[in-house]
Parts: structure tokens; sequence; C-alpha cells
């Protein structure tokens, strides 16, 4: 019976994710990612090394290299980006009242886990599959020699699938983890995830789910008498790499011994998974009951008192609504939202006054958890019909959010901007430009996604690029990485623009609009 | 079949539920009390799904926080406040939800088929929960309780939404099934219990107040429930005074229903309803 209901829990949730809209949104990046990260010449290359003439090489794009060059590819869409699409699925259930249904069932907690993990790493693994058969497509298209299926099997079975498992199964403890399993977990996964995938394995050769270390030792050892300092991951090289035919990487029997071992690793975040998770009973994460506000009479006993309860009427003028007194409500309602987090946030926004780009850097990541699902919120609650019935929204909800969030941002951005205007003004326009940027795309991306991790992943993106010293990515207009001016600002307010155009045009589509 | 020794609940410093005990054999024991009377937090508690502070219960002589796998393996469930995969079918939900609670094959695909005709979802089977109105979602909700055969059936608020026609249908379908089998029904609908219960315990404040029969309770309210003529410029003054249960405009005055002591003038005694006596144990409280 359990097997079979762990294999319903982890259909039921397949299909659920496969049929959302967001799939179609993650299978173009898939297609683009697994397209333009994988070239076959020119500066850009995904597995290179110098040569020992002081030449940069790369492998010729023949089966070898795609095979292996897609394990790459699929690591780094493990690390960045594949906890991003599927956290938030106990929460889901936890909010819309579904887990309580589950938690009647007789599945037991460690099932219904193991069950939810294996959806995820279903879903993982077909994306990770596309990505493979993109790859095998193009090297049928135009790649060099013959087809060595034997690769893209151990590459994918070996490497790929054990990183995939391992992800899932990770995600599955942040959920379940309390101060994880929230808002802020999606922070912490960006800097905690490449510490545990990347960093960890360096100093414990014995934990390497994703096979990164093993593929490296094995790609070395295939240049080996022909080259030095070996990369992998996409890298723009001042000088085009020469292609040269490969023997790539030699799997024998002890690393397949050895990386299906990996796959034991699996099994710790589902265990402490299973130890931490509540089954969604609410007693145990409803906070504590909460006094009432100084002055105002408790609730509950005013629900129980028979007072006689009469409703006087309101004086002709006393209901008008104002777009601006919405503005006001929406960004007071983004604070309160906030939980703890909001703080720090103060806190960085505050220090601004002092030094600006410093604060810059913690102000602009802490807005993801607090600002990333203000857009879609009734959407998430089931209540955006309320919503519509509102008279004082001034266009629609999308221009509302967007409105909301840029008075909520340049706000906490006034001490920043402030310092900048003695001492640099064009920063000072281009953090408020940028600040602008980052209120459209908010409001805009929500509503066209219905969540916020589409938002949040392009902001942690742009804000990692920009601290890397991108300027094209600093939305800040070079608040974050020399280089960048108020123009750079101006181009990402464009695109905002753009986008909050087509989210006004999606709503008004599905009945949401003015 | 199913003892109920001390529940206690807290959260915090507030107690939901009080010290309840009862015991609730075959048949529908329908649960009364206004909001944060302790009823989604003592079901929620029966249903394995929150744990007790204090207390403990026992199904069929097994303890129900010991091995909640047997309460489950016997339970149908519908909370209040419940959610679906809007990217399932009603077809594909109920299923799933059905491979959980252990069917499978022909009896699954049987069970499946003969609930949606039953909640009149047949023609709409096909579709995605995320277009469906809050009705049919409620008669999802409705399906997928009844499908493992559940001996324990706890509904929770289960006829929010519903039209008329299907309400009655599901308190038809609740008198039938409650046959041989343990049913919780909580609701604010005080008719639905009315017609379907065989016993009625009223909550507040997380205690336990009665525990009777529909007929006992009628019983207690008779001589208690009057009718009063109040012009209209005394009406806030008659709602301060009286515990009122309803009030209808007429030419003449505003005709008020009131439990309690006859404390107006001209009060003339009428026949109790079981809203009445419901009013009249928390009046008492």
């Amino acid at each position: 019976m359990s097997l079979l209901a762990l294999r319903a829990e982890a259909e039921a949730e397949l299909l659920q994710r496969l049929r959302a809209p967001a799939t179609l949104v993650a299978l173009l990046a898939i297609l683009a990612g697994s397209s333009l990260l994988l070239p076959r010449d020119g500066r850009l290359s995904s597995i290179s090394w110098t040569a020992l003439d002081g030449r940069p090489r790369a492998p010729v794009f023949d089966s070898t290299y795609a095979a292996w060059g897609s394990a790459v590819l699929c690591a780094v869409f493990l690390v960045m980006a594949a906890f991003y699409l599927v956290t938030g699925s106990l929460r889901r259930d936890r909010q819309s009242g579904l887990g309580v249904i589950l938690a009647a069932t007789p599945l037991s907690s460690g099932a219904f886990l193991a069950g939810r993990g294996l959806a995820h790493a279903a879903y993982l693994g077909t994306l990770c599959l596309l990505a493979v058969g993109v790859t095998l497509l193009r090297f049928l298209w135009f790649g060099a020699g013959p087809l060595r299926p034997v690769d893209f099997v151990l590459s994918f079975l070996l490497f790929t699938l054990p990183g995939v498992l391992f992800v899932s199964m990770l995600t599955l403890l942040w959920e379940v983890t309390p101060g994880l399993r929230g808002r802020a977990g999606l922070v912490a996964w960006f800097f905690a995830g490449s510490m545990i995938l990347l960093v960890l394995p360096l100093g414990l050769p014995a934990f390497d789910p994703l096979g990164l270390m093993r593929l490296q030792d094995l790609m070395r050892a295939a240049i080996a008498g022909q080259g030095h300092s070996l990369a992998l991951g996409l890298m723009v090289r001042e000088v085009a790499p020469e292609r040269v035919p490969w023997v790539g990487p030699q799997v024998g029997p002890l690393v397949a011994a050895e990386r299906l071992l990996m796959l034991a690793w699996c099994l710790v975040p589902l265990f402490a998974a299973r130890a931490l998770f509540d089954r969604f009973d609410p007693a145990r994460v409803r906070p504590l009951s909460p006094r009432p506000a100084r002055g105002l009479p408790d609730t509950r006993e005013a629900a129980d008192s028979q007072r006689a309860v009469t409703l006087a009427p309101l004086a002709a003028g006393q209901v008008r609504p104002r777009p601006w007194l919405s503005l006001g409500a929406e960004a007071a309602l983004i604070w309160v939202c906030g939980s703890w987090l909001r703080w720090p946030l103060l806190l960085s926004a505050v220090a601004g006054a002092v030094a600006p780009a410093r604060a810059a850097t913690a102000f602009l990541l802490l807005l993801v958890p607090v600002i990333s699902e203000a857009a879609a919120r009734e959407r998430l609650a089931g209540a955006e019909g309320l919503l519509r019935s509102l008279p004082g929204l001034p266009r629609g909800p999308v221009t509302w959010k967007a409105g909301s969030l840029g008075l909520f941002l340049l706000g906490l951005a006034l001490p920043t901007t402030l310092s900048l205007l003695a001492t640099a003004p064009r920063a000072a326009l281009g953090l408020v430009l940028g600040v602008a940027a980052t209120a459209l795309l908010c409001a805009a991306l929500g509503s066209l996604s219905g969540g916020g991790k589409a938002w949040s992943a392009l902001h942690v993106l742009a804000w990692y690029g920009a601290v890397n010293r991108a300027p094209e990515m600093d939305f800040t207009g070079g608040l974050l990485a020399p280089g960048a001016s108020p123009i750079t600002s101006a181009g990402w307010l464009a695109a905002g623009l753009l986008l909050l155009g087509l989210a006004a045009w999606a709503e008004v589509r599905r009945g949401a609009g003015a | 079949m199913l003892e109920i020794q001390g529940l206690t609940r807290r959260y915090g410093r507030t107690l939901a539920l009080d010290d309840v005990s009862l015991s609730v054999g075959p048949g529908v024991l329908g649960l009364l009390g206004p909001n944060g009377a302790g009823k989604t937090t003592l079901m929620s508690i029966l249903a394995t799904v929150t744990r007790p502070s204090a207390g403990s219960f026992a199904w069929e002589g097994r303890d129900g926080l010991r091995d909640p796998f047997a309460v489950r393996r016997a339970l149908g469930y519908l909370p209040q406040d419940f959610g679906l995969h809007g990217q399932l079918t009603a077809r594909e939900f109920l299923r799933y939800v059905g491979r959980l609670k252990g069917l499978s094959g022909r009896a699954l695909e049987q069970r499946v088929a003969q609930l949606l005709e039953l909640v009149n979802l047949h023609a709409a089977a096909d579709r995605r929960l995320s277009g469906y109105s809050g009705g049919m979602r409620q008669r999802v909700g409705i399906a997928q309780a009844l499908l493992s055969d559940p001996r324990l059936l706890i509904v929770d608020e289960p006829t929010v939404g519903l039209d008329p026609e299907e309400r009655l249908r599901f308190r038809n379908l609740l008198s039938e099934i409650a046959h041989g089998r343990v049913v919780i029904l909580s609701t604010h609908i005080v008719s639905d219990v009315e017609a379907v219960a065989e016993r009625i315990a009223v909550l507040r404040r997380g205690r336990l107040l009665t525990l009777a029969r529909p007929e006992e309770l009628l019983r207690s309210a008779e001589g208690r429930v009057f009718r009063a003529l109040v012009p209209p410029e005394r009406l806030a003054d008659a709602q301060q005074r009286l515990a009122v249960s309803s009030l209808t405009r007429r030419p003449e005055g505003v005709q008020v229903r009131f439990v309690g002591p006859p404390e107006w003038p001209g009060a003339e005694p009428v026949e109790p309803t079981l809203e009445d006596a419901y009013l009249l144990t928390q009046a008492a409280a």
C-alpha cells in the first residue's frame, strides 16, 4: 500500500507542476540555456583548458563534448535554479489547507516526503533530460564524428541523476525546517546551497552528490600531458580557444560504483526532513495568541458578548476612495507583511546614509524575502476577487502594486539617496531609477507568474552579477558595480515598464484589470 | 466506538479546548457552538492532524494518539478550509487521494466514478479544479472524505457554498451513511444538524456545555421562548434587555422573538425551535 501511495503522491505532484504555467517558462529557459551555454565555437566555452603552449583549448563539438558538457550544464542548473523551481510545495499545501486532508490519510510521513521528493526529482530530471535532448539534437545537426550514446547515458545516470535526487531531497529539508521554509529560506539557499553543493565537496571528497569534483578529476586526467588550468562552466576567454579532439572522461567500474554510492547521501536530508516534518499540524506552526492592541477590545471577548450592536450611518463624503490612500495602505501592508526580516532591511536602509554602497548590498538582497510576493499576495491567498471589488485602486491591481512598491522602496532608499545627493548626484539618480525599476519588475513579474519566484530569481541574479562587478547587471546605476551609470538603470527601468505593460495587458485579458 | 477523555488544547495563553470528554457511538453527532468555541480544534484532534495539550481519545479501543494510523485507516475527513491541486482534474485528484488511502485498480476507478456521480460532478470530472466554483470544490471535498468508505467521518462545515438542492442532497446522504458509522458534523446551520443529528454537543469557549438528543434540547426550551411586538423607538432597549433570536418588521411595530425570561410587557410564549434551544444554552453559559 505504501509504495502505491508513494507513487500516487509523486504522480500528483508531478502533474501539478508540469501543468503549471511556470513550467512553460522553465522549458523555454532550459531550451535557451542548453543552446547558448554549450557553444561550439567562439570565445565562449563550457569546458576549456590552457595548453602547454599557453593558448586556450576546448573540445571540438563531438559526441563526448556534447554529453559531458550537458552534465556540467545540468550541475550548474542544479546549483543555481533547481531549488527555486521546486521549493514551496509543502508551503502551498499548508496554506491552501490540502495538507490537513493529506495528514488525515493513512500515508506515513516518511512515504509522503519520499513521494514529494521523488516528484521534485522527476520534474527536475525531466528538465535535465530536456537539456540533454537539446544538446543531442544540436550534435546530430552540426556535431563532429559519430554518436557515442554511452557517454550520454553514463553522464546522465552517474552524474546528473544523483545530483537531481540530492537537490530534491535537500529542498524538502529546506521546506520543513523552521526559519528556512519561509521566504528567508530563498535567500539562505543562494549562499548555503552553493556552500553545500560546491564548497563542501572540496573539503570532504566522500561527499560529492553532484559529482563535480570527480568530473573535474576525470577531465584533468583526459587532458593530462596536453595542458593545465581546466575550467568547467561557462567561460569567456580573451582569445577564442582552439577546438581540438578530446577523449573525455573515462568512467571505469570503480567510478561508477562510487557515483552510485553517492545516492546514499540523498537519505540524509530525507531522514532529517522526516524528523522535522510537522505533518501540517496547525498547532505546531500557529504563533502564540496575539494580544489585542492597546486601547482596543479583545475581539474574542467582543464576539462572545451578547451586547446589542447598532451601526450608525456614515455622513455624506466620509467614504471617498482615493488612489493615493490605496497606495499608502498597500505600502504599509508590505511593511507589516515583512515579518522580522523588515527590521534588518530597515537597518540596512538607514545605514545607507553613512555607507551607501555597502548598505545597498545588504539592502537590495534583503528585499527578496520582504517584497517578492507582494504583487501576487492576493492570488496566492485566493482573494483576488476581493481586490477587484475595491473602488480605490488606481487603474488595475498591477499598476497599484507597482506604485505601492515604488513608494515603499523609495521610502527605504531615502537615506541613501540623500547621502548620495550631497556627494554624487549621478549615483543618486541611478539609485532612484534602479529602485523604480525594481518596483516595476517585482509587480510585473509577480502579476505575470502568480508568485514571487520569477522576480526573486531575476533580482538575485542581477544582484549577484552586480556585486561581482558586471556593470550591465547593476540596476542601481553604479552603486554596486563600477562602470555602470544612470543609463544602465534607465535600461532596467525601460525593461520594467515593458513588462508592466505586458502584465497590465494580461490582467485585462483574464478579467482582473481595470 | 469513539471515547474522548479530557481533551485540552492550548495555543499560547488561549485555551481552545478545555477538558472535553464524551462518548460517541454510531450515528451523527452534531457539533454546535459560536466561532472560537473549539469545534474545529476538536475535529482536528480527532482527525489526528493536531495533537492535544492534554487528554486522549480512543477509536474502537485503540489510543488515537499512540496509534494515529488506526484512526486514519477508518477516517474520512473534510476540514473547514481546504485546497485542491488546481492543475489536476476532479477525477485525477480523487484517484490521488484514493491511492493515499489505500485504494487501487478497478476498485479505485469504480469508487471514484460512483462518488463523482454521487456529488453530481460526473459531467465536470475531467475539468481542472482551478476552474471549479466554490460549491463544486466543496463537493470534491465531500467526495474525497467518502473515498475509503470511512467508519469514522468527520466533516467540518460541509455545506458551506452548496446551493439548497445540493445541501439537501448532502444531508440525505449523511443520514444514509451514518448507519453503523460514527459521523461528526460541525456546522453553524442549525437546521442541518436538526435534520440529521441523533445527538448534539454544544460547545462554548472550548468547553462542552450540553450533550443531548435534539428532542431533549427542544423540551428544555419549552416555555422559555417568547415573542413580543416592540415599537420601533424601543427596539434598541429591547435588544439590550432580551436574548433576541429574530426580528421581523411589521406595519404595527417590530415583532421580536427572544429566549429566556419573559421580561417584556405583552410577551407571549411560542413553540421553540432547535435554534432557540441552542441560543438558550449559550445565554445560560
